[in-house]
């Protein structure tokens, strides 16, 4: 929801969040998927793929593999 | 999927201002706090086109206040475009024309920047909040 339709987290997301999250874990969360969320689009600009960038064998994209592949 | 009513105004889903919001978790009002200093407010990229970009993000740029504007704020904008709605967009074309007007450290500030601020206006909208504290 964050990424695709920010507007789309209504009473309805928020109340699933509640169910499972503190305040606080949700504003955790939130920020987690926000900074993630934007410095991975701006590496897509990049190309740079999973594992590609010298001396940071973890940074980039998801492997291919990973989940949903 | 259920939709907002249009005809209601968001209500935050949380009290407070954002800042207010992460200062229920001291280290992400911290981080962010960093963020916001080090990266959007300063750093070595031009901050007009910083904040240029910022503006497109919240769609508050319109096509006319492009008018006479320079290749440095377009090339910007069009790798704003690609970083949000489709990185393929961000081609040799566009590289080409970014290195034409930044150097490598303009160009890792500036992208960081729109990075960072487009996952905090999404984050501000998943609450209720505008997509910018100060709006038009």
């Amino acid at each position: 929801m964050l990424v695709w339709h920010p507007e789309g987290a209504d009473e309805h997301v928020w109340a699933g969040l509640r169910e499972h999250f503190s305040d606080e874990q949700i504003v955790e969360l939130g920020s987690f998927v926000a900074l993630t969320y934007g410095q991975q689009s701006v590496i897509k600009t990049w190309d740079v793929g999973h594992g590609e960038l010298p001396g940071h064998p973890t940074a980039g994209l998801a492997p291919d593999e990973g989940i949903g592949a | 999927m259920r939709s907002a009513d249009p005809r209601r105004p968001p209500r935050p889903h949380l009290p407070g201002t954002a800042d207010e919001i992460r200062a229920r978790v001291p280290v992400v009002r911290e981080s962010w706090r960093y963020i916001d200093q080090a990266v959007l407010r300063s750093g070595p990229a031009d901050p007009r086109i910083k904040e240029l970009c910022f503006r497109f993000l919240a769609g508050e740029l319109h096509e006319a206040e492009l008018d006479g504007s320079g290749g440095r704020e377009r090339a910007a904008l069009d790798w704003a475009d690609a970083i949000v709605n489709d990185s393929s967009r961000a081609d040799d074309s566009v590289w080409a024309r970014l290195h034409a007007s930044f150097t490598e450290e303009e160009l890792v500030d500036l992208g960081c920047a729109i990075g960072f601020e487009l996952g905090q206006q999404h984050w501000r909208r998943t609450i209720g909040l505008p997509a910018r504290a100060h709006q038009p």
